[in-house]
C-alpha cells in the first residue's frame, strides 16, 4: 500500500470537506435570513445577496489547497510511486489550517452576515458595514488559506 | 477636503415663502434645521403623504406585471418637473382603481372561504334525500340534527322513544333523530351524556347535495371573478410609470410641505435657519435674490457646540472613492477627509488581490458599460468606478504577475489553455515581474513591503494634519515617531528576515545601523513624550512604556496585508481549476462527442470564469475596503460626520431636469 498517497488524499479530501461543510452551513443560514428579508422587501434582494455570498469563499478556499495538493503530490496525473510517506503526512497535516479554519470561520462569518442581514432590514442605506463586520471574520479563513498554501507548495 | 459650512438665517415674507421653498429646492444647496418644535404637519402634508403612501401601496401592488427594465437601461428617466406633475391625476385615477381592485380581490376571497368552509360542512349530509328545511320542528315532532361518535350509534338505538336515520358510516356519524314533542327533553338530557355534536343546516334551498352543487357554481363565479379582476389589475402593470412619475413629483412636494414646519414664524414673515456649503452661499444667495428683494440673508461660521453636516469635495477622479470612505463612515466636521490620500492605495491594491489580466479587462469593460448605459447615481455609480479603476490596476498586475483568466506561462490545464500558456512562456514578458506561484515568498514580501508603505503613510497623513492644525507636539511624538520606528526596524532587519525566507537581501551596516538608531530614537520618543500631559514622572514612562506596546498593533497590520497574496492565488488557482475542468470535456477520441464537448466547454468556461470574477471581486472590494478602514485610517482618521441633506429633488424613478 501506497501510504503517501492515502495521506496526500486526506489531506485534500479534509481540505475540500471541512471548509466545504462550513461554507455550506453559512451561506445556508444567511440564505434562510435573506430570504425572510426579501419576503418583506423584495428591493432588497441585491443586498442580501452579497451578504449571503460572503461566507461562501471558505469552501473555494479549501477547494484551492485540495486541487494545489493533488496537483503538487502528483495525485491528478496519477504518479504517486515517488510520493514518500513523510510528504505525504505532510500534506495532510499543511491541509488541517484551512479546513478547520474554514470550517470554524465560514459559520461565524454566515452568523455575523445574519446579523449583518438583519442591519440592511432596519436601515438598507448601511449594507456596507455588515459587509466588512462580516470580513472580519474572513480575515483568519485567508490566514488558514495563506499558511496551508505556502505549506504544500514548500513539499518538494 | 472637507468643504467649510456656514449657518444661514434667512428672514422673508410669508407671501413669498412657497416661491422661495421652490426655488431652494431646485437649487438643493440648503439643509434646513427645525426651529419651531414639534408643530404637526399640516392638513396639506398629511394629505400629500396619504396620497405618497398609496402611491406606494399602487406600485408594489402592480409591479409584478410591469414590463421590466432592460438589463441595461437607465436607472432613471430624464423629465421635468412640470412634466412629472402632468401624471399626478391620471396616477390618482388609476390608484383608485388599483385600490378598488384590491379590494374587490379580497372580497372575493372572504365569499370564496365562507362557501368552501359551508360546503365542506355539507359533505357528510349528502345522503340525505329531503330538502333541508323540511327537518324543521312541528307542534308534534321534535328533530335533533348533529354528529354522533360512531361508538355512541348502539346507544341511540336503545332508545326506543327516539327515531334515528344515519347518513353515513364514519368515525362522526351524521344523524338525524326524531322524537315526540314530549320527549325531546329526556332526549336532550341523553344527548349530552354521549359524544354528540349538534349542526345546524344552513338557510340553503334543497338537499344538501342541490345545495353542494349549487355552492360550487357560486365557487365558480367567485373564481371567475377573481381572474376577472386579476386581469385587470395585470393590465395596470403598464401604468406602473404613471404611478412612478406622480410618486416622485408627490415626494418632491411633500418634502417641501414637511420643511414648512421647520421654519418659525411672525404676523408676516418667517425664518428660516439652515446649513449651506460656504462655496454655495453666493449660489444660494442670487436664488432668493432671483424671487424677491424684501428679504435678509445672513450666515456665520459654525460656533462651539453646533454640529455642521459634513460634505467633501474632490476632484473628479477621486469623487468616486468618497463612496468607498461613506461606506464606513463619513469624516467629523473638521477633522482630514481621508478620500484622496486612500485613493491611490485602493486602486493599488485592489488590482493585487485580483491580478488577472483577463478579469481586469471583464472588469473595466463591465463597469464601463453599466456607467454608460445605466446612467446610475449615488451609491452606486461610485462603486461603478471604483470597480473601473480597480479593473485597471487588476489588468497591471496581471501582466506583472502573469495571469490571464487563471492561465500562466505554466500552465496544466492541457488543451488550448496549456497552449496560450507555452505562448506566454515563449514571449518572456508574461509574467513581467513575479511569479507568484514559482516565488511565493518574493510576493508575499512585496505584499507586506505595500503595506508598511501604506500604513507609513497612514501616519504621515496624520502628522501632516496635526501640524497644519499647530499640534506639533502630537505630529512628532504620536506620528513621526511611529514611523521612525517602523521604517527604522524593518529596513535594520530586513537583512535578516529576507535570509530567514532563503533569499538574503543584504544592506550595508551603513543602512541598517541609522535605521536601527531611528527606530530607537522613535521608541525613545513614544516612552518620554507619549504621557506628555501627566506631572508625575512615573505615570509618564509607565504610560510611555504602554504606548510602545502599539508595536505589536503594528506588526498585526502589517501582517494583515499577506490577504492581498491570498487573495490573489485565490483568483488565480481557482480560475486555473475551471480552465482544467472545461478542458476535460474535450478529451473524449470520438469527433461528435469531442465537438459537443467543445461546444458545452466554451460555454462551462464563460460561466465559469463569471462566477470567479464576481467573487472575488466582492472579496477584493470588501478586503481592500478593509485595509483602508482598519490599518490605513486607524492612524489619522476621524469618523462620525453627520449627513448633509439638503431640501432638494429626492428621487427615486425619475431624474428632475430643467
Amino acid at each position: 500500500m501506497n501510504w503517501g498517497a492515502i495521506w496526500a488524499t486526506a489531506g485534500a479530501v479534509i481540505a475540500a470537506l471541512l471548509a466545504g461543510i462550513g461554507s455550506a452551513i453559512g451561506v445556508g443560514i444567511t440564505g434562510q435570513a435573506s430570504a425572510g428579508v426579501v419576503s418583506e422587501n423584495p428591493d432588497l434582494s441585491g443586498k442580501c445577496l452579497l451578504l449571503q455570498l460572503l461566507p461562501g469563499t471558505q469552501g473555494i478556499y479549501g477547494l484551492l489547497i485540495a486541487v494545489v495538493i493533488a496537483l503538487q503530490s502528483g495525485l491528478m496525473s496519477g504518479d504517486v510511486s515517488a510520493l514518500t510517506t513523510t510528504n505525504g503526512l505532510r500534506y495532510l497535516l499543511a491541509g488541517l489550517p484551512i479546513a478547520f479554519g474554514g470550517l470554524l470561520s465560514a459559520i461565524y462569518q454566515g452568523k455575523v452576515a445574519v446579523a449583518g442581514i438583519n442591519m440592511v432590514a432596519k436601515k438598507p442605506t448601511e449594507s456596507g458595514k455588515g459587509m466588512v463586520m462580516a470580513i472580519m471574520v474572513e480575515t483568519y479563513a485567508v490566514l488558514s488559506l495563506l499558511i496551508s498554501f505556502l505549506l504544500v507548495i514548500g513539499i518538494k | 477636503m472637507i468643504v467649510p459650512m456656514k449657518r444661514l438665517s434667512l428672514v422673508a415674507l410669508k407671501s413669498d415663502q412657497e416661491a422661495i421653498l421652490n426655488a431652494l429646492q431646485d437649487a438643493g444647496t440648503v439643509e434646513i434645521i427645525k426651529l419651531a418644535d414639534g408643530d404637526a404637519p399640516d392638513g396639506e402634508a398629511e394629505a400629500v403623504n396619504a396620497r405618497i403612501q398609496r402611491l406606494a401601496e399602487s406600485i408594489s401592488a402592480v409591479k409584478p406585471y410591469a414590463k421590466k427594465a432592460g438589463f441595461l437601461s437607465p436607472q432613471k428617466r430624464e423629465m421635468t418637473l412640470s412634466g412629472m406633475r402632468q401624471y399626478v391625476p391620471k396616477a390618482e385615477q388609476t390608484t383608485g382603481e388599483i385600490e378598488e381592485l384590491l379590494h374587490e380581490q379580497t372580497r372575493l376571497l372572504s365569499e370564496r372561504e365562507k362557501a368552501e368552509s359551508t360546503r365542506a360542512a355539507l359533505e357528510p349530509w349528502t345522503g340525505l334525500t329531503v330538502p333541508m328545511a323540511s327537518v324543521k320542528n312541528t307542534a308534534r315532532v321534535h328533530y335533533f340534527v348533529g354528529l354522533c361518535a360512531s361508538k355512541d350509534v348502539q346507544r341511540i338505538h336503545e332508545q326506543g322513544y327516539l327515531e334515528a336515520e344515519f347518513l353515513r358510516e364514519s368515525a362522526t356519524v351524521p344523524t338525524i333523530l326524531a322524537c315526540r314533542e314530549e320527549d325531546a327533553r329526556v332526549a336532550q338530557t341523553f344527548l349530552k351524556t354521549i359524544d354528540w355534536q349538534d349542526y345546524v343546516f344552513p338557510k340553503l334551498q334543497g338537499t344538501p347535495r342541490e345545495a353542494i352543487e349549487k355552492l360550487n357554481c357560486q365557487i365558480k363565479e367567485i373564481d371567475e371573478a377573481y381572474a376577472d379582476a386579476q386581469k385587470k389589475l395585470e393590465a395596470h402593470g403598464e401604468t406602473i410609470e404613471t404611478l412612478q412619475n406622480a410618486l416622485d413629483a408627490e415626494t418632491i412636494d411633500a418634502d417641501r410641505l414637511n420643511a414648512k414646519s421647520d421654519l418659525a414664524y411672525t404676523a408676516s414673515a418667517f425664518v428660516l435657519d439652515g446649513w449651506v456649503r460656504e462655496d454655495e452661499v453666493e449660489k444660494t444667495e442670487k436664488t432668493i435674490s432671483g424671487v424677491t428683494d424684501a428679504y435678509s440673508f445672513e450666515t456665520r461660521d459654525p460656533v462651539e457646540g453646533e454640529e455642521p453636516p459634513s460634505v467633501v469635495k474632490n476632484i473628479k477622479f477621486v469623487k468616486p472613492f468618497e463612496e468607498v470612505q461613506t461606506l464606513y463612515s463619513r469624516p467629523a466636521y473638521g477633522t482630514i477627509d481621508g478620500t484622496p490620500y486612500m485613493t491611490p492605495f485602493y486602486i493599488l491594491l485592489f488590482g493585487l488581490m485580483l491580478s488577472d489580466t483577463g478579469y481586469g479587462i471583464l472588469l473595466m469593460l463591465g463597469s464601463w458599460l453599466y456607467v454608460k448605459k445605466k446612467k446610475p447615481t449615488g451609491m452606486s455609480a461610485g462603486i461603478a468606478r471604483v470597480l473601473f479603476w480597480g479593473g485597471l490596476s487588476t489588468i497591471v498586475w496581471g501582466i506583472l504577475t502573469g495571469s490571464f483568466f487563471g492561465i500562466t506561462r505554466t500552465d496544466t490545464s492541457g488543451g488550448v489553455f496549456t497552449a496560450i500558456g507555452q505562448f506566454f512562456n515563449r514571449i518572456g514578458i508574461f509574467p513581467a515581474w513575479i511569479d507568484p506561484m514559482q516565488n511565493s515568498m518574493a510576493m508575499l514580501g512585496l505584499c507586506f513591503g505595500l503595506g508598511i508603505l501604506h500604513i507609513t503613510a497612514g501616519y504621515i497623513v496624520g502628522a501632516i494634519d496635526r501640524f497644519g492644525k499647530g499640534d506639533w507636539k502630537g505630529a512628532i511624538f504620536d506620528q513621526i515617531s511611529w514611523v521612525l520606528i517602523t521604517l527604522g526596524l524593518v529596513i535594520g532587519f530586513l537583512p535578516a528576515i529576507t535570509s530567514m525566507a532563503g533569499t538574503p537581501i543584504n544592506l550595508p551596516g551603513a543602512v541598517t545601523t541609522p535605521a536601527l538608531i531611528a527606530a530607537a530614537v522613535g521608541a525613545a520618543m513614544v516612552v518620554l513624550f507619549k504621557g506628555r500631559e501627566k506631572k508625575n514622572p512615573i505615570s509618564r514612562i509607565t504610560s510611555g512604556l504602554g504606548g510602545l506596546y502599539d508595536i505589536t498593533g503594528v506588526l498585526s497590520d502589517i501582517l494583515s496585508y499577506a490577504r492581498l497574496f491570498a487573495l490573489g492565488i485565490a483568483t488565480g488557482v481557482i480560475g486555473q481549476v475551471f480552465n482544467m475542468l472545461s478542458n476535460m470535456l474535450t478529451g473524449s477520441p470520438n469527433i461528435v462527442l469531442r465537438i459537443v464537448g467543445a461546444v458545452m466547454c466554451i460555454v462551462l468556461v464563460i460561466a465559469l470564469h463569471t462566477f470567479n470574477v464576481a467573487i472575488n471581486a466582492l472579496g477584493a472590494f470588501v478586503h481592500c475596503a478593509r485595509l483602508q478602514y482598519v490599518e490605513f485610517y486607524g492612524k489619522f482618521y476621524e469618523s462620525g460626520g453627520k449627513e448633509f441633506r439638503p431640501l432638494s429633488y429626492n428621487t427615486k424613478h425619475v431624474q428632475v431636469t430643467k
